[in-house]
C-alpha cells in the first residue's frame, strides 16, 4: 500500500516532468519554425517595398484634389475647383522652384511645390500618406485621387540618360554600360575559369602545389569584393593612367577608368567562383566515363573534349550563370575603381568611360529627394528581374540535367 | 584497309603529342592566373600600404582614435573605422546567428521533405540579391520603422544597416549549418530517442554538439562576409568615423571609408589614395584570417564524418 502510494507520487512527478519536457520541445519547434519564417518575411517585405516604390514612379498619381495654400483659397474661392485643370498643365503655368526649396518641401512632406510666374503664389501637392497634415489643413485627401499609368514614363526610363531632374532621368547609359562590361567579363572569365578547372581536375595529381592552388582559390572566393576594387584601381586603372600620361594625345587612353578596367576587375572577382563550380561539375562526372575513353586510346584532351565537357556542361553553365549574375549586381568594386556615376552617353568601345546599373541605383539612393528613391526602386526592379531570370534559368538547367542524366 | 605510311603515322603522332602538350600548357597557365590574382592582391595592398606607412607611423595608425586623413592637419587613427565595422558586424551577428541556427535546426530536424524543397530555394534567392538592394531596403524601410519605435534613431544608424546585413548573411548561416546538422549520422539521433529523449533534448545535447564545428565554420564565414560588406553600410550607416556603442548613431566602417574616398576624386599617389589601401589591407587581413580558420574547422569536421 505504502509502496503503491509512493509509486503514484513518483508517477505523478514523472508525468509532470514529462509534460514540461514535451512542452519545451513543442515551444522549441515553434521557435525554430518562426525563425525560418523571419527570413522569408523579410524577402517578401523587401520585394514589396521595392515594387511599391517603383510603382509610385511608373504610375503617376493624378492630383484631382490638391492643397492650395490658404492665401490662394482666400484670394480666389474658385481656385480649388479649377485645381485639376491647373495641375494638369502645370508645367505651362508654373515653373518649378529651385532644388533647395524642393528639399525644404520634402521635409514638410510635400510632394510637389510649384510657383506661379508671378513668383508669389504656390501650388502645393501633399503626399497622400500624410493624413494628419491634410486634416490639419481641413481638406480631404482621398477624394478623387486616381492612378494613371504613364506609358511614356516607362519608355522614358529605358531611353533617357540620367538627369538632375528626376522626371526625365533614365537608365539608358547604365544598361549599356552593364551590357558592355558583362560581355567582356564573360568573354574573358568563362574560358579562363573553365580552363583552370579542367587543368586542376584532369591534369594534376593530388600534390602540394595543387593543394596550395585549391586553398588559394577557396580563400580568394572569400575576399571582400571591395578589395578586388582596390586591386583593379591599382593595377588596371593604374595601367591605363600610365598609358594616358605616355600617350596624352591618344583618344584611346583618354579615360583610365574605362569599360576594360571594370571588366578586368569583375573578371578577377568572379574567376574563383567559376573555377570552384566548374570543378564541382567536372568532379561529378563518373570515373567510368574517363576510363572507358582512355581504354579505347583517347588522349587526355580527347577525353576532356568529347566526354568530360559534354557531361559536365549543365553544371558548368549553372555556375557560370550564377557568377555572371553576381557580377551584374556588384557595386562596390566599380565604385572603387572610379566608374562614373553620371554618364550621359553610351560607351562606344572598351576604352570609353562607363556607368553600370548598380552604380546608377546607388547614385539615386544616395540623393535625399524621395523622387530619386522611387527612381532607384525602378532601377532595382530592372536589376532584380534580370538576376531572378538568370537564376531561374540556372535552376532549370540544373533540374533538367539531373533528370536526364543518371549516373 | 590500306596501310598508313609509317612516316605519316609518326608525324601524326608527333602532331598529336604537340597539340596535347600545347593544350596542357594553356590550361596550366589559366590555372596559375588564379594564383597570380592572389599575388596581385597581396602585392597591391602591401606595396601601397608600405608607401602609406612611410608617411604615417604604424603606432599612430593602430593606436590613436581620430580618423580625419583628408583634413589639415590630417589624423590617421584607424580605430573609429574598426569600431564601426566591428559594431555593425556584432549587432548583425547577434541577430543573424540565433535566427540562422534556428532555421537550420528547423530545416534539418523538423521540416518535411516538401517544405524543405521550397524553403531552401527561397533562402538561396535571398543570398542572390545584390547588396545594393539590401542597402536601399535598410534606408527606405527599416530606418523609418526603427524611428517609429525609437524616436532617437538618426537617419543613418548602425542598427538599420546591421539588420540588413543580418538578413544578407542569414541564408549563408542557415544553409551551411543545415548541411552540418544533416551530416550528423542518424544513428546518434536514434540513440538519443531510444533513451526516451524529446526532440529538443536530442537536438540540444546530441545533434548540435556533433555538428558544432560545422556550425562554427559557417558562422565565421558569414561574419567575414559581414565585415567585408560594403553597400549596405555605405547607404544605411552614414559616413562619420565615430567610436561609439550606440546603435542609433551613424558610424563609418572600413569599407564605407574606401567608398567615400573613391567617390571623390583622389589622384594616384596622394595620401588619401594611400589610406584606402592601408584600410583595405587591414580588411583583407582580417577576412583572410577568418576564412582560413573557417576552412580549417570545416576540413577537420569533414574528416570526422565522411
Amino acid at each position: 500500500m505504502g509502496r503503491q502510494g509512493l509509486g503514484t507520487e513518483r508517477d505523478a512527478r514523472i508525468n509532470r516532468h514529462l509534460k514540461s519536457r514535451h512542452l519545451k520541445a513543442q515551444v522549441f519547434k515553434w521557435v525554430c519554425f518562426a525563425s525560418t519564417w523571419v527570413g522569408l518575411v523579410f524577402l517578401v517585405a523587401l520585394l514589396f517595398t521595392v515594387s511599391q516604390q517603383a510603382f509610385r514612379y511608373m504610375w503617376e498619381r493624378t492630383e484631382t484634389n490638391p492643397f492650395v495654400v490658404r492665401e490662394m483659397i482666400e484670394h480666389d474661392p474658385s481656385f480649388l475647383a479649377r485645381a485639376e485643370e491647373i495641375c494638369w498643365g502645370f508645367e505651362a503655368v508654373f515653373t518649378p522652384l529651385d532644388e533647395a526649396a524642393l528639399r525644404t518641401g520634402r521635409d514638410l512632406r510635400i510632394q510637389r511645390m510649384v510657383k506661379f510666374h508671378d513668383q508669389q503664389s504656390f501650388l502645393i501637392t501633399l503626399r497622400e500618406d500624410e493624413p494628419e497634415l491634410y486634416s490639419q489643413l481641413g481638406i480631404n485627401p482621398g477624394n478623387g485621387t486616381r492612378w494613371r499609368m504613364l506609358a511614356s514614363n516607362f519608355a522614358q526610363f529605358f531611353n533617357n540618360f540620367p538627369s538632375r531632374n528626376a522626371e526625365n532621368a533614365g537608365i539608358r547609359s547604365a544598361i549599356a554600360g552593364t551590357l558592355w562590361m558583362i560581355t567582356i567579363t564573360a568573354l574573358i572569365a568563362i574560358p579562363l575559369g573553365v580552363a583552370s578547372a579542367i587543368y586542376l581536375e584532369e591534369y594534376t595529381r593530388e600534390n602540394r602545389i595543387s593543394r596550395f592552388i585549391e586553398i588559394n582559390i577557396a580563400n580568394l572566393a572569400g575576399v571582400p569584393s571591395i578589395v578586388y576594387g582596390l586591386l583593379g584601381l591599382s593595377l588596371f586603372v593604374g595601367y591605363f593612367s600610365m598609358m594616358k600620361t605616355r600617350f596624352p594625345d591618344s583618344e584611346m587612353f583618354s579615360n583610365p577608368r574605362n569599360v576594360m578596367a571594370g571588366a578586368l576587375t569583375m573578371t578577377v572577382l568572379i574567376l574563383p567562383v567559376i573555377i570552384i563550380s566548374a570543378r564541382e561539375a567536372i568532379k561529378a562526372v563518373p570515373a567510368s566515363l574517363r576510363q572507358a575513353a582512355y581504354a579505347v586510346g583517347a588522349t587526355r584532351w580527347q577525353v576532356v573534349r568529347h566526354h568530360i565537357l559534354p557531361a559536365a556542361l549543365p553544371g558548368i553553365v549553372t555556375g557560370v550563370i550564377l557568377s555572371i549574375s553576381r557580377a551584374i549586381g556588384e557595386t562596390a568594386p566599380l565604385i572603387t575603381i572610379g566608374a562614373l556615376t553620371y554618364v550621359a552617353f553610351v560607351p562606344e568601345n572598351v576604352f570609353s568611360g562607363f556607368t553600370a546599373l548598380p552604380i546608377q541605383i546607388y547614385n539615386w539612393v544616395s540623393r535625399p529627394q524621395k523622387e530619386f528613391h522611387d527612381l532607384a526602386a525602378s532601377g532595382i526592379i530592372v536589376l532584380m528581374i534580370v538576376l531572378l531570370s538568370l537564376n531561374a534559368f540556372a535552376v532549370t538547367i540544373r533540374h533538367r540535367a539531373e533528370r536526364r542524366l543518371k549516373w | 584497309m590500306a596501310a598508313i605510311n609509317p612516316a605519316v603515322q609518326l608525324s601524326r603522332k608527333a602532331n598529336r603529342i604537340l597539340k596535347e602538350e600545347g593544350i596542357r600548357i594553356v590550361l596550366a597557365v589559366s590555372a596559375l592566373l588564379s594564383v597570380a590574382t592572389t599575388a596581385g592582391i597581396v602585392y597591391t595592398l602591401a606595396s601601397e600600404s608600405f608607401h602609406f606607412f612611410q608617411q604615417v607611423s604604424p603606432a599612430e595608425f593602430f593606436l590613436t582614435t581620430d580618423w580625419a586623413p583628408l583634413f589639415s592637419p590630417p589624423r590617421f587613427g584607424v580605430l573609429p573605422l574598426v569600431n564601426g565595422t566591428l559594431l555593425v558586424t556584432l549587432v548583425a551577428a547577434v541577430i543573424a546567428i540565433p535566427l540562422g541556427v534556428a532555421s537550420a535546426i528547423y530545416l534539418s530536424e523538423f521540416a518535411t521533405q516538401r517544405s524543405r524543397a521550397w524553403i531552401k530555394p527561397i533562402l538561396e534567392v535571398l543570398a542572390g540579391i545584390p547588396t545594393i538592394v539590401y542597402g536601399f531596403f535598410a534606408l527606405v524601410t527599416i530606418t523609418p520603422v526603427l524611428q517609429k519605435i525609437w524616436p532617437q534613431t538618426q537617419v543613418f544608424n548602425v542598427l538599420s544597416g546591421s539588420i540588413a546585413v543580418a538578413i544578407m548573411i542569414l541564408p549563408t548561416i542557415a544553409s551551411l549549418c543545415d548541411d552540418a546538422l544533416r551530416s550528423v549520422p542518424d544513428s546518434l539521433r536514434q540513440g538519443g530517442y531510444a533513451m526516451g529523449a524529446t526532440k529538443l533534448e536530442v537536438t540540444a545535447s546530441v545533434v548540435l554538439p556533433a555538428g558544432l564545428s560545422g556550425i562554427l565554420a559557417a558562422i565565421i564565414l558569414a561574419l567575414s562576409r559581414a565585415i567585408g560588406e560594403t553597400m549596405i553600410v555605405v547607404i544605411a550607416c552614414g559616413g562619420q568615423p565615430n567610436i561609439t556603442a550606440n546603435v542609433f548613431e551613424p558610424v563609418q566602417t572600413m569599407t564605407a571609408y574606401i567608398v567615400a574616398v573613391s567617390l571623390g576624386d583622389t589622384p594616384h599617389g596622394t595620401i588619401g589614395y594611400l589610406t584606402i589601401f592601408a584600410v583595405g589591407g587591414l580588411l583583407f587581413l582580417i577576412t583572410l584570417c577568418m576564412n582560413i580558420v573557417s576552412h580549417k574547422i570545416m576540413r577537420r569536421f569533414r574528416e570526422v564524418y565522411e
